[in-house]
């Protein structure tokens, strides 16, 4: 296990470089990303096995998340409080090559297209999702899901709690997107999660009328990540604040009336695609799920309770499917276990380079720690 | 000194050797059970296999007397048993009127509460759930907000949630009484932001307040809360509920990007450097 400190800033989100086995940027904030600056680190780790700084930016506000550059190896994306998104060259210092600025309110997540390599994405607690290309100014698309026609339906707190003294308004948060993914498999297909518990699937080549399908994926409590399998293109991972992680098959969802055009019902449709489940996958609410790049069925979380896990999904052998879900095993297919963080856990990412199973990980402590999840 | 004291125990396993050695296993000394008259069980006195198989024929009858004679009395038995069953029923009939006992309704719903919270473990929920106690943070979906939904929602839909409903309250107010901020009092001072971020901090501390039954709890939970009690987070969060530390706004009044401690005003945390909104132009190719 190899291990990195930021002092005094907690690390909120990590990615390997697609180009360098060696190389890692870390997102952090100051203040637990309360209030202050935020830094940008990149680093590398060296022959002896020591994680060393090559750079370092430091930003106005606190970052939340972290892409490289698909198409150039310098280049890394972080999403920034202040509701920007920076572009900086890593061998370059201070200040970032490209300031994208159309989010009202801090973005949580940043994430580059993988199949064409020339646009990124990003989603806001504003409750958007945007697209853009490096080379302009102006985003290229601005996707909404439809959260708050939804939202009321399921959700009748507002209803409830609107006629109570000192209503302070619970669902201020419902509306932020979480998190935003392109699909690896298809330059068009994207996929949020949002405070209102769904996740949207959008094909930004259809019409907005027609463009998004959601689906309830955590039981009306916040869904806090998404991940497409690498693999598989039409499994998703969600994990929320109800301690669960939840395997979806998109095949399996309804794309026609209640949750495009008209008003979203209440039928069991939409969990029929929950193909496996990881009840209490952690003692808290999940931050984070990604999938490996290196094996179909194999997937790591990221969670409150200070850990970080990996699962083998019971519901696929690699093959084909085994129509088995986790819930029913005993140990719920959780093949490791990592416990050195000591504060909230929110970046993981699995390494694309040399055996499979090494993984980074960053928490509120400060702390990088790479290792191994597949022992 | 007794009879029964004076006896050699050698003497009578030799006793009991020589009757076995004669064919009989019949004690030497009759026993207070022998009864001796023909039962249903004895009035065929065909060959039973055991017997036979362990003691031939020549010792059957011996063998089913010995089995016999060691039997208790059936018929006084019997007799006992109609001695008891004469009063049965009346002990039956008896009831006990206790005025404490708690009404079957009450029953019914503890039972159901008890079921519901074997299914649903108190900590699942978690409602920090981003950066959200930023300086514009209002946004935190606190545990009681939650529970108060779950609560509501239970209201409506069967009797049996009240108790739950109710239980959930004491559980708040016991919470609280454990946790109580100690609030300034030249807290007035702070503005509607610091407020809001006060009260959040309270609410996540409440969050993090692990049960009074956590000495029962798993040991996954119990981790979680010996984490959650050395975290430096849940420490920060303790300071700005008790207003040991607040937002630092800077000279408009508006932002903050600073925290600090208001009785002594020294900065709580990482100063904030202020960082030139600009770009290195023309770098991007």
């Amino acid at each position: 296990m190899l291990r990195y400190h930021m002092q005094g800033f907690s690390g909120y989100g990590v990615q390997y470089s697609p180009f360098f086995d060696n190389k890692l940027a870390v997102a952090a904030g100051s203040n637990f990303g309360l209030v202050g600056n935020g830094k940008l680190y990149i680093l590398e780790i060296n022959r002896d096995g020591k994680i060393e700084e090559r750079n370092s930016f430091l930003t106005q506000d606190c970052l939340f998340d972290i892409a490289w550059n698909e198409s150039h190896e310098n280049q890394v994306l972080v999403a920034q409080g202040d509701g920007t998104l920076r572009l900086f060259d890593t061998s370059l210092k201070e200040y970032p090559i490209a300031i994208f600025k159309e989010h009202e309110r801090e973005v949580f997540s940043c994430d580059w297209n993988l199949v064409n390599r020339q646009t990124f994405l990003s989603s806001s607690w504003d409750g958007s999702i945007k697209i853009w290309s490096p080379l302009r100014n102006q985003s290229l698309m601005s996707l909404t899901p439809r959260p708050l026609e939804i939202t009321k339906m399921v959700d009748p707190l507002n209803a409830i709690l609107s006629n109570k003294k000192n209503f302070t308004g619970i669902s201020k948060n419902k509306n932020c997107v979480y998190q935003a993914q392109f699909s690896p498999h298809d330059q068009n297909l994207v996929i949020s999660c949002s405070g209102n518990s769904y996740a949207s699937l959008f094909d930004i080549r259809l019409p907005p009328s027609k463009s998004q399908t959601n689906f309830l994926v955590h039981s009306g409590l916040e869904a806090l990540t998404c991940d497409f399998n690498k693999y598989r293109p039409y499994v998703i991972a969600t994990g929320g604040v109800d301690n669960a992680v939840r395997i979806w098959d998109i095949r399996m969802l309804k794309t026609s009336g209640s949750a495009t055009t008209s008003r979203p019902t209440h039928t069991p449709s939409h969990n029929a695609a929950c193909i496996n489940e990881i009840p209490n996958a952690h003692g808290l609410a999940i931050r984070k799920v990604t999938w490996s790049p290196h094996h179909s069925n194999i997937l790591m979380s990221a969670s409150y309770d200070m850990t970080c896990r990996v699962w083998k999904d019971l519901s696929n052998n690699g093959i084909k499917e085994t129509y088995k879900t986790n819930s029913t095993d005993t140990g719920k297919g959780c093949l490791f276990n990592f416990t050195q963080h000591s504060e909230f856990v929110f970046g993981i990412d699995w390494s694309l380079w040399g055996k499979p199973g090494y993984v980074a990980s960053t928490a509120w402590d400060g702390n990088l720690f790479v290792w191994n999840g597949l022992g | 000194m007794s009879d029964a004291c004076r006896t050699n125990p050698i003497n009578q396993i030799i006793q009991k050797g020589h009757s076995i050695h004669n064919g009989s296993l019949i004690p030497s000394k009759p026993t207070r059970f022998i009864h001796r008259e023909p039962t249903a069980h004895h009035i065929d006195k065909g060959p039973h296999a055991e017997t036979s198989f362990l003691h031939r024929a020549s010792n059957m009858k011996s063998v089913d007397d010995v089995a016999f004679q060691n039997r208790p009395s059936l018929t006084s038995f019997e007799n006992h048993i109609e001695e008891s069953s004469s009063w049965i029923p009346q002990f039956s009939s008896m009831e006990i009127n206790d005025p404490l006992e708690f009404s079957s309704e009450y029953k019914n719903l503890y039972s159901n509460y008890e079921s519901h919270q074997r299914q649903n473990s108190s900590r699942q929920q978690f409602p920090i759930t981003s950066s959200m106690v930023r300086k514009t943070a209002s946004h935190l979906p606190s545990r009681n907000m939650f529970r108060q939904q779950r609560q509501e929602n239970r209201n409506s839909s069967t009797d049996a949630f009240k108790f739950d409903a109710e239980f959930q309250n004491l559980e708040n107010e016991i919470q609280e009484v454990r946790y109580e901020p100690i609030i300034q009092e030249d807290e007035s001072w702070l503005d509607q932001d610091q407020l809001e971020l006060q009260k959040i901090a309270t609410d996540i501390v409440k969050c993090c307040t692990p049960p009074l039954s956590s000495a029962s709890s798993t040991s996954t939970v119990s981790s979680i809360d010996s984490k959650l009690s050395e975290s430096k987070f849940i420490q920060l969060m303790r300071g700005i509920s008790s207003g040991d530390v607040t937002l630092k706004k800077e000279a408009n009044g508006h932002s903050a990007s600073e925290l600090f401690s208001p009785s002594n005003g020294e900065l709580v945390g990482n100063e904030h450097i202020p960082v030139e909104n600009q770009s290195h132009r023309g770098a991007y190719n």
